[in-house]
């Protein structure tokens, strides 16, 4: 990599730090930690939502976010993967207002499933990578109300939500 | 009681607690039974009762006995009324004598959460009591419900003699004040009886300050039944202005003026209402403050209503907006979401208002706190902060209001094709019709929004346009059941026109619950007919508990969540003087409520629609199935 290259990842990861530092500090995050660099990508860990504990993967050097193991027990062919594939899909419509909504021209965002976890990805472009992690953080947000308005039963079964 | 004192008879006991009961009652004709029984045995209100209307309030003045001076203090400190049961008779009667309306119910448990209720619609204390041992153990339930939602509710037990407890002699005794621990925000076993007039202050310094709670007092025998010849012998025996003071925190003008900066520097300001605007009566202030910096109200809490349903900035019923705030001022919340509990988004900075300082910064963190008195910090900030309009966030909010709207017009037409039974969002829509969009005024109604499943839908529908107009059922203590008990509290506070039902006296009420519910409280319908309140009460009757969707696949052990299919909870109703109807047909929903409106405002009683559903609405493969939420809003009820 070259020497610009190599400031310019710096001053990314710098800026996804930041934002991620940020959420820290305000008590959004609790337990917050970045596990050492391996094979070239970060995991950022903190407990969230439900208190539930996430591992957020970043590759400085291609500009993906990976929540890992947000949404475990998800079928890959079963309706509430589609169900998830096809809301995340639509985090990027602009029908959304900005300040909700995962701009094309900035990250593209993707859902998986994986050894039986649904994947939250998204891919920042050159630059934008603290906008991209404002981003992940917002989408996975965003999965867990959808999941609260339409699916309590895996919240139920996989976040010790109460059944009443 | 001490062999000298003589047991008050029956006959005494019921014309006690009688009294202050509502005029309605009074020459209302019997209530005729229904075809099946015998025309010549109609189920009739007994004299006693209009006796009791009618009776003069005695003057009772020094000597007293302790139970006397006690109720003197809850009529000189306002309190509404009394719920009880038969038991701790020197207090009830003492109480009932003062002409503090009281009420006798079928259990203390449900007595206990008509208070609660009581509270939840009025903003006002009211009390409720239980004799010794078992009176006092079927309170609890209600006692730690009305404490999840902060309602200030006056728990009067009595006991026996401290000798008699400590030795067993007799029966019922039973050491109270641990039970409530960890229930209650206060509680106080009297135990000098000269200082009853003290431990009365205490009570009400609680009650009438700070945070609202339950309170819970026993009464030993040698307190309740104390001679006091003169006034002299009482300790403390001071007026209201020396033991307590109606004076509030004040906001810090540095904090106000902070909160002012944050939320008119914030693109999408929001302010979320809850327990405190109400008790405060602090709604007119909210109102003043929204419309002059253009935020959204969104509602929380135990009670609806602080901020219109029909006011262009209501966020109540606009679920998809609310991760798009930026900044959270949050007004009375007294039960505080953790993370993620709200809505909102992680981008989301939080201001609270609240008066106690102990309690800001827990679970939420914040950006900013004020201590303070809600009515006084929201009169504050609106003088404080500059006009300003925010159009685009107005119509993120307006947009996100006609996408749930269109939700659920989408959810009533997909119940409308179930045609054996009635859906959930066929009751939800077309009560909200009935109450809201047709010849009776929209603000007219109080709710007891209760029930578990049913009331996943019929919130998204019912709207709060007045404060206390919907009592929030299982708010955050989540008890199954209280339903009846909360709708004969609430028609108790209607009928008196207390606080801000005043303009809605005398008409009718509406209680939702579930057919598991039903089973708890049901009984309270022969409650509710003797004193012929005008309740139309509605059981979501799906053969099960609403828990049962989430046991499918047990086969074992499902029967523990299902009942029998058809029960006839409207004849149930009949048998206790009420008027029953089961309906089974979505068509024949609004024609069977029109019915039940006009026979509870006409005949002034109860009347119960048995709607008849079917346990599968729950399953996924039924759509819309079972629903979520998120809160605030109006689907909100854990905080």
């Amino acid at each position: 990599m070259s020497v610009k290259g190599r400031v310019a990842e710096a001053a990314e990861l710098s800026g996804v730090r930041g934002c991620l530092q940020d959420y820290a500090d305000r008590g959004v995050f609790r337990g917050y930690a970045e596990l050492p660099e391996r094979r070239g990508s970060i995991v950022f860990r903190f407990s969230w939502l439900g208190r539930h504990p996430y591992d957020l993967r970043y590759e400085p050097g291609t500009g993906a976010f990976t929540f890992l193991n947000a949404f475990p027990e998800v079928g890959s062919r079963s309706p509430l993967s589609y169900a998830l594939k096809k809301f995340v899909e639509g985090r990027s419509a602009e029908a959304l207002p900005d300040h909700r909504r995962i701009d094309p021209a900035r990250a593209s965002v993707s859902a998986s499933v994986r050894q039986g976890a649904l994947r939250l990805q998204v891919l920042a472009k050159p630059g934008e990578h603290a906008y991209s992690a404002n981003r992940v953080v917002n989408l996975l947000h965003e999965v867990h109300l959808y999941l609260s308005l339409y699916y309590p039963e895996y919240l139920w079964e996989n976040y010790d939500a109460p059944q009443e | 009681m001490s062999k000298n004192e003589k047991k008050p008879s029956r006959r005494a006991f019921v014309k006690s607690a009688a009294l202050g009961a509502g005029a309605a009652a009074l020459g209302a004709p019997p209530i005729q039974a229904s075809a099946q029984e015998a025309p010549d045995d109609p189920i009739t209100v007994p004299p006693e009762f209009e006796a009791a209307e009618n009776a003069v309030l005695p003057a009772i003045d020094f000597p007293m006995r302790g139970a006397q001076v006690f109720a003197r203090a809850c009529k000189e400190e306002g309190v509404k009324a009394l719920f009880c049961c038969p038991g701790n008779y020197d207090i009830v009667h003492a109480i009932g004598d003062t002409g503090i309306p009281t009420y006798g119910g079928r259990n203390e448990g449900s007595m206990a959460h008509a208070a609660d209720a009581f509270c939840r619609a009025t903003g006002e204390v009211a009390a409720t009591s239980g004799t010794e041992g078992p009176g006092f153990t079927n309170m609890i339930c209600a006692i730690a419900s009305a404490n999840a939602a902060r309602s200030p509710i006056l728990v009067l037990a009595s006991n026996k003699s401290v000798f008699a407890e400590d030795s067993e002699q007799g029966i019922q005794d039973a050491y109270q004040q641990p039970t409530t621990e960890g229930l209650r925000k206060y509680g106080k076993r009297m135990i000098t009886p000269s200082r009853v007039w003290e431990y009365a202050a205490y009570a009400f310094r609680q009650l009438k300050s700070g945070v609202p709670g339950p309170v819970h007092l026993d009464f030993p025998a040698e307190v309740a039944r104390a001679r006091f010849d003169d006034p002299i012998e009482l300790e403390y025996f001071f007026d209201q202005s020396k033991y307590r003071t109606d004076t509030r925190p004040y906001p810090d003008p540095q904090a106000i003026e902070a909160a002012a900066n944050m939320l008119t520097a914030a693109q999408r300001p929001i302010i979320v209402s809850s327990n405190g605007v109400f008790y405060r009566r602090a709604w007119g202030a909210l109102r003043q403050l929204a419309e002059r910096n253009d935020i959204p109200v969104i509602e929380s809490g135990a009670t609806k209503g602080q901020f219109p349903a029909d006011h262009p900035l209501s966020a109540d019923a606009a679920p998809g907006a609310l991760a798009s705030a930026d900044v959270v001022l949050l007004v009375g919340q007294y039960c505080m979401p953790t993370l993620g509990e709200f809505a909102f988004g992680p981008d989301a900075r939080y201001i609270r208002i609240d008066p106690s300082a102990e309690d800001i910064g827990r679970n939420l963190p914040i950006d900013l706190g004020i201590v303070s008195d809600e009515r006084a910090a929201l009169e504050a900030l609106a003088a404080a902060i500059p006009a300003r309009s925010r159009p685009a966030w107005v119509e993120e909010i307006a947009e996100a209001r006609r996408a749930f709207g269109a939700e659920n017009e989408q959810f009533y037409q997909t119940g409308l094709g179930y045609t054996d039974a009635v859906h959930p969002a066929v009751i939800g829509r077309e009560l909200a019709a009935f109450l809201h969009e047709g010849d009776l005024p929209r603000d007219r109604t109080t709710i007891v929004q209760g029930g578990y499943g049913i009331a996943r839908y019929t919130r998204r529908y019912l709207r709060a346009f007045r404060p206390g107009q919907i009592i929030n059922g299982a708010y955050q203590y989540g008890a199954i059941g209280p339903d009846l008990g909360y709708a004969f509290g609430v028609a108790t506070a209607v009928r008196h026109g207390i606080g801000p039902q005043a303009d809605y006296q005398g008409h009718p009420i509406v209680a939702i619950t579930g057919d598991a519910g039903f089973g708890f409280t049901g009984m309270e319908i022969e409650t509710m007919s003797k004193y012929r309140m005008p309740v139309v009460i509605i059981v979501y009757n799906n053969n099960a508990w609403g828990t049962w969707n989430g046991q499918v696949n047990n086969e074992i052990g499902l029967p523990v969540h299902l009942f029998q299919e058809n029960v006839r909870y409207d004849r149930m109703a009949e048998a206790l003087g009420g008027h029953g109807e089961y309906v089974t047909r979505p068509e024949d929903f609004t024609p069977a409520l029109e019915r039940a409106y006009g026979i509870a405002r006409d005949q002034s009683r109860p009347v119960l629609l048995n709607v008849q559903a079917r346990k599968e609405f729950w399953l996924r493969e039924q759509p819309p199935g079972f629903l979520g939420k998120v809160e605030p809003g109006v689907m909100s009820y854990y905080h």
